[in-house]
């Protein structure tokens, strides 16, 4: 996935591989790009400026009509003069000079197949470029402004002389070799046909790259002009100019969605970790806590036994020392709340229970003492029962009260 | 040596790979859920635990005192074959007091529970309901660890102004 605003990585070719400016950082160079693609910054949008070589270069004049007739012209040319189907290959043209009756232009096209050689490499890395320009194109904006230039460089063991008119690339051209026997050999007699086709070669002045100061005095002795040197490592790809093919972009496309879908399915997968992470971490809350509190019982545990066996000792005991067992604060209680004429027949006792058993002058009487026993806020400790009472021949009621802690 | 995987491995190859996820995600909250229903219950527990100890704790020096003074007061019993003789004086002497007559008295066996030992005697009794509960207060006076075990009155047939009585009372005296 691409960060917003990452700086570009730009590639440029070098006399024997090529070099990355990876924007920001110092330039780094790699003889092949398979051993350059490591060094690519994580995430920024690569661009890739491809050596003069590679393209097929045509200086032409056409009328002078606007641009979208000049570009279909363009194409017919190109599918009259490609050696292979015009489909296959990305183009594009920079105006030299127009006139009134005619336009002098520089076309330029680049074949498919040789451009996916050539970048097999960083599409195996998922770095396909977003941008691809011609180094030639690139050097213009370098070059003195309103001059007729010449420009030397050397790349991928080749030599580039290219021309260039008010700042625009008018014509250049790609030699085998990079030394300056080639150089003087090869270069006068193209020259010649070059001016033959009508290219302006009486330039002012030769630039020359950085890295080929050798080539300097010849330079002098071929074209009679003063050879300044340009830094090359200082030469970027141009954003005007693009010449990735469609369906790379369609490439990039399912390239970048893809890494959307990976960036967020590693995102879910990192908030699914974190939600574990959470839970096992409440888990470790919980038993932390749970632990304290055994840790406390543990602790007052003895404390606790201890008042515990006093505590039964003591209701153990109660029988003896709290009266509310004794036999006679029971018969208190019972006879306290005795209703008048009723009489207790028969009592019996025991620390934990009593049983009354008397006869009262109706009904109404027995149930009452049994209700006011039950009220009795002293006998609260007891669960008193009491049946039905037993009405006796002379209309008396027998009664039987049982009371239980 | 790898190769691109077809639409229908790719299809395949995600539907595995989220079983394989799904199946282990139910784990991994089944696990999560066990856990914490566990530790949430054993906490629940604990907790109410652990508040009923310290509720018995604020009152344990009550227990403390009242136990130590248990302790203090209790008699020890000296002689364990003369025991059963000097509760029973000590019951007649009571009852002669508050005319109660004493009948068919017996001496029981020695009990040895965890918090005392306790000597027993069995009688029957006569007398009028007043003297009755007179003789039952002063017998079970504080400080004299008497416990009438098993007590049974009732109004005598013959005189209604008589109370008949079947007691069993005891001696707690500490446990040796």
């Amino acid at each position: 996935m691409r960060k917003p605003g990452a700086d570009a990585a730009h590639i440029t070719p070098t006399p024997s591989g090529w070099r990355l400016h990876p924007g920001g950082s110092s330039v780094l160079t790699a003889p092949t790009l398979p051993e350059l693609v490591p060094t690519l910054p994580a995430g920024a949008p690569v661009s890739l400026s491809l050596p003069t070589y590679t393209a097929l270069l045509e200086r032409l004049i056409l009328p002078a009509i606007d641009r979208d007739e000049l570009s279909g012209m363009i194409q017919l040319h190109l599918e009259k003069t490609l050696p292979y189907p015009v489909e296959e290959v990305t183009s594009g043209f920079e105006i030299i000079r127009q006139t009134e009756s005619e336009t002098t232009l520089l076309s330029f096209a680049v074949h498919g197949p040789v451009l996916e050689k050539l970048c097999q490499p960083l599409r195996d890395a998922g770095r396909l470029p977003l941008h691809l320009s011609l180094f030639a194109l690139d050097l213009a904006p370098r070059l003195p402004a309103g001059r007729r230039v010449a420009a030397v460089w050397a790349e991928h063991e080749h030599l580039a002389i290219a021309i260039y008119e008010e700042g625009k690339l008018s014509w250049a051209y790609s030699l085998i070799g990079m030394d300056v026997g080639t150089l003087q050999g090869d270069l006068p007699p193209l020259l010649l046909t070059a001016d033959v086709e009508g290219v302006p070669t009486n330039v002012e002045s030769v630039a020359l790259a950085s890295d080929c100061a050798d080539f300097r005095e010849p330079l002098r002795e071929i074209f009679g002009v003063p050879v300044d040197l340009f830094a090359v490592e200082e030469v970027l790809p141009r954003r005007e100019i693009n010449l990735r093919p469609p369906d790379w972009a369609a490439a990039a496309n399912v390239l970048e969605r893809r890494e959307r879908l990976q960036q967020r399915l590693m995102m879910g997968a990192v908030a699914y970790l974190l939600l574990v992470a959470v839970a096992f971490v409440y888990l470790a809350w919980l038993k932390h806590n749970l632990r304290g509190i055994e840790v406390e019982i543990a602790r007052t545990q003895p404390l606790i036994v201890a008042t515990r066996q006093q505590q039964d000792r003591i209701f153990a005991m109660a029988p003896a020392v709290d009266r509310s067992y004794f036999a006679v604060e029971q018969l208190y209680l019972v006879n306290r709340n005795r209703p008048p004429d009723t009489h207790i027949t028969q009592f019996n006792s025991a620390p934990e229970q009593f049983t009354v058993k008397g006869e009262a002058p109706d009904g109404g009487k027995a149930i009452d003492f049994a209700e006011r026993l039950r009220a009795e806020k002293e006998l609260s400790a007891y669960q008193i029962e009491s049946g039905p009472p037993k009405i006796l021949p002379n209309n008396h009621a027998q009664f039987s009260i049982f009371g239980k802690r | 040596m790898s190769r691109v995987l077809t639409q229908r491995e790719k299809v395949l190859s995600f539907l595995v790979g989220g079983a394989v996820l799904l199946i282990v995600n139910l784990f991994v909250i089944d696990y999560f859920l066990q856990n914490r229903t566990r530790l949430s219950r054993d906490t629940t527990v604990k907790t109410a635990q652990l508040r009923s100890m310290k509720t018995l704790l604020v009152e344990a020096p009550r227990w403390a005192k009242e136990d130590a003074q248990l302790r203090a007061t209790q008699p020890r019993l000296e002689n364990e074959a003369t025991a059963g003789f000097q509760l029973l004086n000590q019951v007649q002497q009571s009852a002669a007091a508050d005319a109660v007559t004493v009948e068919q008295p017996a001496i029981g066996p020695v009990e040895r529970k965890p918090t005392y030992t306790a000597v027993s005697v069995t009688l029957d009794t006569k007398s009028t309901w007043k003297a009755l509960v007179l003789f039952l207060s002063k017998l079970q006076a504080p400080g004299q660890f008497i416990v009438v075990e098993n007590g049974e009155l009732q109004i005598d047939q013959n005189d209604p102004t008589q109370m008949r009585g079947k007691f069993k009372i005891s001696k707690w005296y500490a446990p040796k």
